[in-house]
């Protein structure tokens, strides 16, 4: 019960980030791997004051919210200046630049050793009721991703994904609309990371690299790229798979590849089935 | 003096690696995410033969770039062929993937251990103010003599005019009786080698760990929970004791290892064993 209520808060917990991810690279066909480094940014901003400084947590939540909004604006900015292939590259060093910073910068960030005690709020100290508060929060941002992915700025993401120039013509505005799906993506990461390191009791650099948008990556292909409820549900099989090998009775030495195995064969089984989805040729006449 | 050498054999490797990257993109218009892994395919393989087996370095050195140039083969026909065609994005998706079931691959076999090619003291060399291994002396001149001869090949020869005509337009070079599938595997296969030949250098000069390209990492789990057994090759954090009431008893560890109970003085100290990891 215990495996069960855990792994389903983390999936819940990690509902707005993914969500937001697959606004932008799912659904904006935005190929931008930079999304720990808004929830890098926007974790650290909510934590170091509040844990380190003594802060009150809302002007946390307010350097998180700034931090995330600059970061989420860098990547939506160099999304404009850069070819596709160019910010996939630029997004990943970018991630591996904040998280150099917060490994090195130590006299701030602690560097490796993270930032320990970080108590969860009252009413949520259980796990029980920390996962039903993760999941009031996860229906409450499906609920508004629902409402934009079916409104007017979900079909005008999609028209700029399959042909910019023509829906620019239209009177869409791909500026407006990439910075808003970025800030939502940032807005995303930063509500998944504020309740993350709570529900650890810590917050440290090496939950933030590259392999958890690996992971996102592949739950979003899994799940059909840009597809809502596609995405949700291959969340929590996947976060389920994931959670569940520890269970396994093999060696430790085994389990870590084992692992890395399942989840590239299952990253290129999704992709090999949506090549034609995943960045679909124009449509042509 | 000693730092310019330093950076020779560094920007030697570098150049090698990269040059075959820069040859695939400029071919194909695909990035080769899985590189580093190559790179750790041929240097691993070559250990395995002169380590393992037994085997002179030379033909180690040899059965490494094969296995390098083999892997390569695969990889074109399984991760990126398929795919390139439809849209250049996809094989950088594909081969990310690749490199996660490599890297799954090499920790399996191999471990976390860092394997050296050549074990033992090296012969150091004195130039002037300037002290080198002579491996490192073989590795920067093997790093000229290959990329010069590739570029030769490249810039003066009929083939490599016919790999130039097939970056600027593969389709035009095909109607003109060129076999655009045949080269585009060609520099894809010898982007390969090339990184085999990286990984070779850097067994013999150093020592190969997968710990800069392991993907397994995933969150850690919360205090009251079973620990992960992962082996990510970055660094392990097995921790083996469970506590029932999390909250209070991590409220020791944020002042340092002395204050902190045994389990958790464990979990500290994985922490910071590698802060510069990633």
């Amino acid at each position: 019960m215990e495996f069960f209520l855990h792994t389903l808060a983390h999936a819940f917990m990690a509902i707005p980030t993914i969500l937001g991810y697959n606004l932008v690279f799912g659904k904006g066909k935005i190929l931008h791997f930079g999304q720990e480094a808004i929830a890098l940014a926007a974790v650290y901003a909510v934590w170091v004051p509040v844990m380190l400084h003594g802060a009150p947590l809302g002007v946390g939540i307010v350097f998180g919210i700034v931090a995330a909004v600059v970061m989420a604006l860098v990547l939506a900015w160099l999304s404009f200046r850069l070819d596709a292939d160019g910010l996939g590259v630029m997004s990943i060093a970018l991630h591996l630049a904040a998280l150099a910073v917060v490994l090195n910068w130590q006299s701030v960030t602690r560097g490796a050793l993270g930032i320990p005690r970080i108590a969860r709020p009252a009413g949520m100290e259980d796990l029980q009721s920390f996962t039903i508060v993760m999941a009031v929060v996860a229906v409450l941002w499906i609920i508004g991703m629902y409402w934009l992915d079916r409104g007017p700025f979900g079909r005008a993401l999609v028209a700029l994904s399959e042909h910019s120039w023509h829906a620019e013509a239209l009177g869409i505005r791909r500026r407006r609309i990439h910075t808003i799906a970025f800030l939502i993506t940032g807005m995303g990461a930063l509500v998944t990371n504020f309740f993350f390191p709570m529900y650890l009791h810590l917050l440290s650099p090496s939950d933030f690299g590259f392999p958890i948008t690996i992971f996102f990556v592949t739950i979003i292909v899994a799940g059909g790229p840009g597809s809502l409820w596609g995405v949700i549900c291959a969340t929590f099989l996947l976060f389920f798979l994931r959670e569940g090998m520890r269970l396994l009775p093999l060696p430790a030495d085994m389990l870590g590849p084992l692992r890395l195995m399942i989840f590239s064969t299952i990253l290129f089984v999704a992709v090999w089935f949506r090549r034609k989805q995943i960045f679909p040729k124009q449509r042509e006449v | 003096m000693q730092l310019l050498a330093n950076a020779l054999i560094a920007g030697s490797l570098a150049a090698l690696i990269a040059g075959g990257l820069a040859l695939v993109y400029g071919t194909l218009g695909v990035f080769n995410l899985a590189l580093g892994q190559m790179v750790l395919i041929g240097g691993y393989a070559t250990w395995w033969l002169h380590q393992s087996l037994g085997l002179p370095l030379l033909l180690s050195v040899l059965g490494g770039v094969g296995t390098g140039a083999v892997v390569s083969w695969l990889t074109f026909g399984i991760f990126v062929r398929p795919f390139y065609k439809l849209h250049r994005f996809l094989p950088l998706v594909t081969t990310i993937a690749l490199s996660m079931l490599l890297d799954g691959v090499i920790l399996l076999l191999f471990g976390t251990s860092p394997r050296s090619i050549i074990t033992g003291s090296k012969t150091m060399v004195g130039i002037g103010s300037v002290l080198m291994s002579v491996e490192q002396i073989v590795l920067i001149a093997l790093t000229i003599a290959l990329l010069f001869s590739f570029a030769y090949v490249l810039h003066s020869t009929a083939f490599g005019r016919k790999i130039r005509a097939v970056v600027q337009h593969d389709y035009a070079a095909m109607s003109l009786g060129i076999n655009a599938l045949f080269l585009h595997r060609f520099v894809f296969i010898m982007s390969g080698v090339f990184a085999a030949l990286g990984g070779i250098f850097i067994g013999i000069d150093t020592s190969l760990s997968p710990r800069s390209h392991s993907v397994s990492r995933s969150r850690r789990t919360p205090p009251s929970l079973p620990a992960a057994k992962e082996t990510s090759g970055v660094r392990f954090c097995l921790r083996t004791s469970s506590r029932s009431s999390s909250s209070s008893s991590l409220a020791s560890t944020g002042s340092g290892l002395s204050t902190c109970p045994p389990a958790t003085s464990r979990r500290l100290r994985c922490f910071s064993s590698s802060p510069s990891s990633s």
